[in-house]
């Protein structure tokens, strides 16, 4: 990827199974609507198994950061299969592990200690979005 | 079908060199005497999912700038402003069972509606070209991003 | 096939408030609805192997609930060899309910009327395919 790009490809496990999940969803919005809305760019991971080629193509055209939510690492798997150039995970477990009062109620709900945590995800993954395009001018 | 492009972050807007364009973000495909009206690829984009038409009935007069239909998706209601003056000769009722094809296939099989034109050479000096839509859209999706940003 | 159960299966896409109404439609059919008929599937998981969703969307009937015109969910299932008995395209019920949604983080009072009316015909459709 030698031509500088100036957005990030947030992609995020959008599981159904776990509340970590539901955590890293919204994560994934904080970053793009509140903390990095001129730099990145938020893919939809269906939609890269479905086909949607807009997704396809910005994955394999710019660099790419991951939020998974747990162990199995889905999101990672599915972008790389995708041909998704990761330059960045954050695992919203490893995150939790960090803030153990952070639990979230519930994957339908996440409630106030669950939304805090999607929002210091989101921190992170801002942060991690501007190392990334910093390193891609270098 | 050659079209102009604009990307936008992950969104690829179309814009097909043969046909002529209001600002109101409608084509016209002009055969002769008759014009196929639809939306754009960046109306349809903006509009999202398009969950029902409403038509003009066949025999209808409308004027250029005239409201000729609408469109409801889960984010607006907008009219059809038509870029052509006439009386409408087919509307395509598939758009009554399928509204999504405007999403899908907006410069085919999401047409709204045909036309026989009736005052096409004062039309055409309030129609513009594929160029300068693809402006006048770059302008309206750089508003757009910049608005969804402010929340 | 075994028809003791159905597969419910969300598109959770990421985009549109209609994937986050998605979501919650397919908790409420199979945490509170009908918690002993159904199995709820993810999608991701499928994709990355892991876990018995592949089984179990070729073991039980289908029912997909698409948030938008791409229908990714129903994408999906067809290429992982589902059957696919019941499909709800949720633009299509906007209209019907005439319910629409807020933004994608925070669906609002009509967002969750929508989810409940939703999850209702779903749970109906359950029942149909199990009777």
């Amino acid at each position: 990827m030698s031509e500088k790009k100036n957005k990030v490809a947030v992609a995020v496990c959008t599981g159904m199974d776990q509340a970590l999940a539901t955590v890293a969803r919204y994560a994934g919005y904080h970053v793009l609507e509140k903390l990095r809305p001129d730099t990145t760019v938020l893919l939809c991971t269906p939609a890269l198994l479905g086909g949607v080629q807009e997704d396809i193509d910005f994955v394999k055209n710019n660099p790419a950061l991951i939020i998974d939510g747990c162990e199995e690492r889905c999101c990672e798997k599915i972008v790389k299969n995708s041909n998704g150039k990761i330059q960045g995970i954050i695992n919203v477990k490893d995150v939790l592990k960090g803030h153990s009062d952070l639990q979230p109620e519930s994957r339908v709900k996440l409630g106030p200690k669950g939304m805090k945590l999607a929002e210091i995800v989101g921190e992170i993954a801002a942060k991690r979005v501007d190392e990334i395009l910093e390193a891609g001018k270098a | 079908m050659e079209s102009l492009e604009f990307k936008l972050d992950k969104w690829t807007f179309k814009v097909p060199k043969n046909l002529l364009y209001n600002e109101n973000d409608c084509w016209a495909k002009i055969d002769g005497k008759l014009a196929t009206v639809g939306i754009t690829d960046f109306l349809q984009n903006l509009m999202s999912d398009i969950v029902f038409v409403e038509l003009p009935k066949i025999g209808d007069k409308i004027e250029q700038f005239d409201e000729a239909g609408s469109l409801e998706s889960i984010k607006a209601t907008l009219d059809l402003i038509s870029p052509v003056s006439g009386v409408i000769e087919e509307v395509n009722n598939e758009l009554s069972n399928t509204p999504d094809l405007a999403n899908t296939d907006p410069y085919g099989k999401g047409w709204f509606l045909k036309v026989q034109l009736t005052d096409f050479e004062s039309d055409k000096e309030n129609l513009i070209g594929a160029d300068d839509y693809l402006e006048v859209m770059k302008k309206k999706a750089e508003k757009e991003q910049q608005r969804l940003k402010k929340g | 096939m075994s028809e003791k159960k159905v597969a419910i299966v969300a598109c959770t896409g990421m985009g549109k408030a209609l994937g986050t109404v998605a979501r919650q439609v397919a908790y409420k059919v199979v945490e509170e609805l009908r918690p002993e008929k159904t199995v709820l599937i993810c999608i991701p998981s499928m994709a990355a192997n892991v876990g018995e969703y592949k089984d179990q969307v070729k073991n039980y009937p289908s029912i997909i609930l698409d948030g938008c015109v791409e229908r990714c969910a129903t994408k999906v299932i067809s290429e992982n060899n589902g059957t696919i008995r019941g499909r709800v395209f949720l633009p299509q019920l906007v209209k019907k309910y005439g319910l629409k949604p807020g933004p994608r983080t925070d669906i609002g009072p009509e967002g969750e009327q929508l989810v409940a009316k939703i999850a209702e015909e779903v749970a109906d459709q359950v029942d149909s395919l199990l009777q």
